[in-house]
C-alpha cells in the first residue's frame, strides 16, 4: 500500500469506524495493532525492525526510569540509545562510503517523529516519577498511525486522555470539516504548485531572477500547504476517533516576527524544543547571554533535526538570528503589516535551503535572485511555463493565484477574529477539492525530515 | 433503529448536502457543454473549426506538426488552411477528432496526417489534456474506452478535473493564448538550436513497431477519408538527424510505409538535405526559421 494522502484518509476514516465499537480497554491495543499493520505495509520489512527495535528498548528504558534508582543514568542511557538509532540513519551517508550496502538502507519512515515521542515520554516519566508505564498506551502514543509519517508530535496526555471518551457527533463533524480543509490545503494548492517548483528548483541554474523569485514564493506556500494540510487531516482523523489534539500550525505566513512564527509553525516540535532542551537548558532564566545561548541551541538542534547537510544547520542559524535580533524593537518600527511581510520574505529565504539541500546550489540560487535582467515579454513566458510546459501555464498560474488569494483571504478572516462559518467553508472547500484537487500519488513533504 | 433516528433527526442537513452534490454533478456535466460553447469564437481547436463549416487544408497532428507548419506560408496559396494540433496526438485520437468534425458537418476537401512514428508506436493514451475541452460527455466516453489506462484517477481526471483551470480563468487566460494562433498554427517563435546543442541530442525511444490499436486507427482515418471524398494524405515532419538515421524510427517508418502502401494511399516524406541544425528547437520541433522553410518545400510539393 503506497502513501498518500488519499490512502491516508480512507484508512483513518475506517480505523475510526472500527475505533467506535472497540471497548474502552481494547482501545490502546487496537491503536497500537492498525499502526504497525500499516507501518509496516507503508514503510517496509527493515522500518518495521528498526521500529520494534527501538519500541523494546524504550519500553526497558522507561520501565528502569520508573523503578529503578538511578533515573537520572537511565534516562539518559535511554535518549543516547535513541539519538543514536536516529543519527545513524539521518547521519549515516557522514561515515559510511557511497558503495557500502549500509549506504543503501533507506531512513525508516517518520523516525524522526517518534524519536522524539519516546524522548518525551521517557523524560516526562523521569520528572513525574508517580506515573505508571501503561506499555500498550505507550505503544499506542508513540505507534499511533496518523501521526507516525510526519507528526505532528503531540505528548502522551493528549492521546492517551482521549481513549477513554466516547466520539460525539460533533466530534464528527469537526473532524470531516478539517479533513475537508486538509485537503485543500494538500490537494488543492500543494500538489498544484510541486509540478512548478520541482521544475525550476530541478534546473535553477537554467531559469533567470524572475522564475527563481517565483519559485521560491510558491515553495513556501506549497511547503506550508502541504504540511499544514496533513496537520488538519491527522487531526481530522484523530476527531473522528474522539481525540483532540492541539494546533500544529496557527496562521505562521500572518507572523510579525520569527519569535512568534515559531509559536505558529510546527507548533509541537517548537514547543517540544521548548520544553525538552531550551527550559532545561535555562531558558531565559540564566541571563541575556545564556539566553541567546539557549536559543541557538535549539535552533541548531532544529536544524539538524531537519536534515543531514550543512544548509539545515545554516537554516537554523539563520532563524536562530533573526529570532535574537529584537524582533519586537523592529515591529515596533515597522508596524505589524510590514512585520509580516519581512518575516514572509525571511521564512522564504530559510526554506530555499530545505529545497536546495546543497550549499554551492543555495549560493547560486540567491545569487541568481539578483542578477539583474531585464523584464521582457520572453522573461515571463519562461517563468511561467514550468507550470504545465505548454500553453495552459497561463491558466495554471491564474487559478493559482485566485486559490491561493482564497486560501489567504480566509486564513485572514480568522486572524482577525470573525466568526468561521463551517458550512459555507465546507461547501468552499468541496468545491475547490472536487474540481481542483489534484488527485494521484503524492508523498508529503514533511515526511522526508 | 438508530439510524433511521439519524436521519430523521439530521433531514435538513442531509437534504442540504444532496442538494449540494448535485449542484456539484450538474457542473461536471454542464462544463462540457460550456467549454465548446465557449471554444467556437477561438483561433484553435475543433469547435472553431466546426463554426467555419468547410475547409480546404486540414493538417492534423501533434506539437511535431504545429511546430513544424507555419500558418502564414500556408496561406499564402489560394487554399484556405486549418492546423489542428494536441501534443502526443496519436493515430486513435486523431481519428476521434476526424469522425467528429465530419459528424458535425464539417466539409473537408484536402487532409494531411501527422506521420509521427513515435505516437504511433504507443499503446493509446491521451497525452494532452486540452483535447477534452472541445469534447461533450458522450465522446469523451469514447475516448475513455479508446485508451488504455483506465484506471480511476483518468476517468476522474477526464470526466470532472480536466482544464477547469482554463475555464475558472477564461476571460483574461484565452485571450492571452489565443492571441498566438491563427486558424490553429502557432505565431510563437522558438529559437533555433545552436550547432553544439544539435550535436548533443539523442534518440530516447526503444519501441520499434506501430502499436496495433494505432495500426487500426490508421485503417479506420483512411476509411473514413474514403467514405467522405476526402483528399487523404500522410506527412512526415522533418526530425533530427540523430532519431531520423536511427533504426529504431526507420523500423517504425518503414511498417508506416508498407501499411499506407497496402491501402495506396498518398504520403510526403521529409525533405533530404534541407535542413539545418538551426532549423530545429529541438530533436523533434522545428524552430520559426525551420518552419517557414519546411512549409515553402510543403507547398511546392502539394501544389507543384
Amino acid at each position: 500500500m503506497s502513501l498518500s494522502v488519499w490512502s491516508l484518509i480512507l484508512l483513518g476514516i475506517i480505523a475510526a469506524g472500527i475505533y467506535y465499537y472497540i471497548p474502552v480497554k481494547y482501545r490502546a491495543i487496537y491503536l497500537t495493532g492498525v499502526s504497525l499493520s500499516v507501518y509496516f505495509l507503508w514503510a517496509g520489512i527493515y522500518a518495521f525492525i528498526v521500529l520494534c527495535t527501538e519500541l523494546t528498548l524504550s519500553v526497558f528504558f522507561i520501565h528502569k526510569i520508573n523503578r529503578a534508582n538511578c533515573k537520572t543514568g537511565w534516562l539518559t542511557a535511554g535518549i543516547c540509545v535513541i539519538v543514536i538509532f536516529l543519527a545513524f540513519h539521518k547521519y549515516k551517508d557522514f561515515w559510511i562510503a557511497d558503495n557500502n550496502v549500509i549506504s543503501r538502507i533507506l531512513m525508516p519512515l517518520g523516525i524522526s517523529y517518534y524519536s522524539f515521542k519516546m524522548i518525551s515520554y521517557m523524560a516526562d516519566m523521569y520528572r513525574s516519577p508517580q506515573k505508571e508505564l501503561v506499555i500498550t498506551e505507550y505503544l499506542s502514543y508513540v505507534t499511533f498511525f496518523p501521526q507516525i509519517i510526519c507528526g505532528p508530535i503531540s505528548r502522551a496526555n493528549e492521546l492517551n486522555g482521549c481513549l477513554n471518551k466516547r466520539t460525539s457527533e460533533e466530534d464528527v463533524k469537526r473532524g470531516a470539516y478539517l479533513i475537508l480543509q486538509g485537503l485543500f490545503y494538500k490537494a488543492v494548492i500543494a500538489d498544484k504548485l510541486s509540478p512548478y517548483t520541482d521544475s525550476v528548483f530541478a534546473s535553477y541554474d537554467s531559469h533567470a531572477f524572475l522564475s527563481l523569485w517565483m519559485a521560491a514564493f510558491f515553495y513556501s506556500i506549497e511547503l506550508y500547504c502541504d504540511f499544514a494540510g496533513y496537520s488538519y487531516i491527522v487531526s481530522g482523523i484523530c476527531r473522528l476517533m474522539g481525540i483532540n489534539i492541539s494546533d500544529n500550525f496557527r496562521l505562521p505566513y500572518y507572523s510579525a516576527s520569527i519569535r512568534e512564527f515559531w509559536t505558529r509553525w510546527h507548533i509541537s516540535l517548537s514547543s517540544w524544543l521548548k520544553d525538552y532542551i531550551y527550559i532545561p537548558l535555562g531558558g531565559s532564566r540564566r541571563g541575556k547571554i545564556r539566553r541567546v545561548i539557549n536559543i541557538f541551541a535549539v535552533f541548531i538542534v532544529s536544524g539538524l533535526w531537519h536534515g543531514n547537510t550543512i544548509v539545515y544547520l545554516i537554516w537554523g542559524l539563520w532563524h536562530g538570528v533573526w529570532n535574537v535580533l529584537s524582533p519586537s524593537k523592529i515591529r515596533r518600527k515597522v508596524g505589524r503589516f510590514f512585520g509580516i511581510i519581512l518575516t514572509d520574505i525571511i521564512v522564504m529565504f530559510g526554506w530555499i535551503a530545505f529545497k536546495i539541500d546543497n550549499l554551492s546550489g543555495l549560493r547560486t540560487f540567491i545569487a541568481d535572485m539578483f542578477k539583474p535582467a531585464k523584464l521582457s515579454i520572453s522573461l515571463i513566458v519562461e517563468a511561467v511555463m514550468p507550470f504545465t510546459n505548454d500553453y495552459a501555464s497561463v491558466s495554471m498560474l491564474l487559478a493559482i493565484m485566485l486559490l491561493v488569494a482564497v486560501l489567504f483571504t480566509l486564513e485572514w478572516r480568522n486572524y482577525r477574529g470573525y466568526k468561521e462559518n463551517i458550512t459555507i467553508r465546507a461547501m468552499i472547500y468541496t468545491f475547490a477539492v472536487v474540481f481542483f484537487g489534484v488527485i494521484g500519488q503524492s508523498g508529503f513533504i514533511y515526511a522526508n525530515y | 433503529m438508530p439510524i433511521i433516528r439519524c436521519v430523521n433527526k439530521n433531514r435538513k442537513k442531509l437534504i442540504k448536502a444532496v442538494v449540494f452534490l448535485l449542484v456539484i454533478a450538474a457542473l461536471v456535466l454542464a462544463k462540457d457543454q460550456l467549454s465548446e460553447y465557449l471554444m467556437t469564437d477561438l483561433n484553435y481547436g475543433m469547435p472553431a473549426l466546426t463554426a467555419k463549416g468547410s475547409i480546404d487544408r486540414l493538417f492534423i497532428g501533434s506539437s511535431a506538426f504545429r511546430q513544424g507548419l507555419d500558418i502564414n506560408t500556408l496561406e499564402e496559396s489560394e487554399e484556405d488552411s486549418y492546423i489542428l494540433t494536441y501534443n502526443g496526438n496519436q493515430p486513435c485520437t486523431e481519428y476521434l477528432q476526424l469522425k467528429k468534425l465530419i459528424g458535425n458537418g464539417v466539409k473537408i476537401h484536402e487532409l494531411y496526417v501527422d506521420m509521427y512514428a513515435f505516437t504511433s508506436s504507443r499503446v493509446p493514451a491521451l497525452e494532452d489534456k486540452k483535447m477534452l475541452l472541445e469534447l461533450n460527455t458522450s465522446e469523451k466516453r469514447e475516448l475513455y474506452d479508446t485508451i488504455s489506462n483506465k484506471d480511476f484517477m483518468t476517468f476522474w481526471e477526464m470526466f470532472v478535473t480536466a482544464n477547469n483551470e482554463q475555464l475558472l480563468t477564461w476571460p483574461v487566460s484565452e485571450r492571452i493564448v489565443n492571441s498566438q494562433f491563427k486558424n490553429g498554427g502557432t505565431l510563437i517563435s522558438s529559437a533555433g538550436l545552436t550547432e553544439e546543442a544539435y550535436g548533443r541530442l539523442s534518440q530516447v525511444y526503444t519501441s520499434e513497431e506501430i502499436d496495433e490499436n494505432q495500426k487500426k486507427a490508421i485503417e479506420d482515418i483512411i476509411n473514413l477519408c474514403n467514405d467522405n471524398d476526402i483528399n487523404l494524405t500522410f506527412v512526415e515532419i522533418p526530425k533530427a538527424d540523430v532519431i531520423m538515421q536511427s533504426d529504431v524510427y526507420n523500423d517504425i517508418m518503414n511498417e508506416y510505409i508498407e501499411l499506407l502502401d497496402g491501402r495506396k494511399v498518398k504520403y510526403i516524406r521529409s525533405p533530404e538535405g534541407l535542413m539545418g541544425y538551426s532549423d530545429f528547437s529541438d530533436g523533434i520541433h522545428l524552430s520559426s526559421e525551420g518552419r517557414t522553410k519546411y512549409t515553402k518545400w510543403l507547398i511546392e510539393k502539394i501544389d507543384p
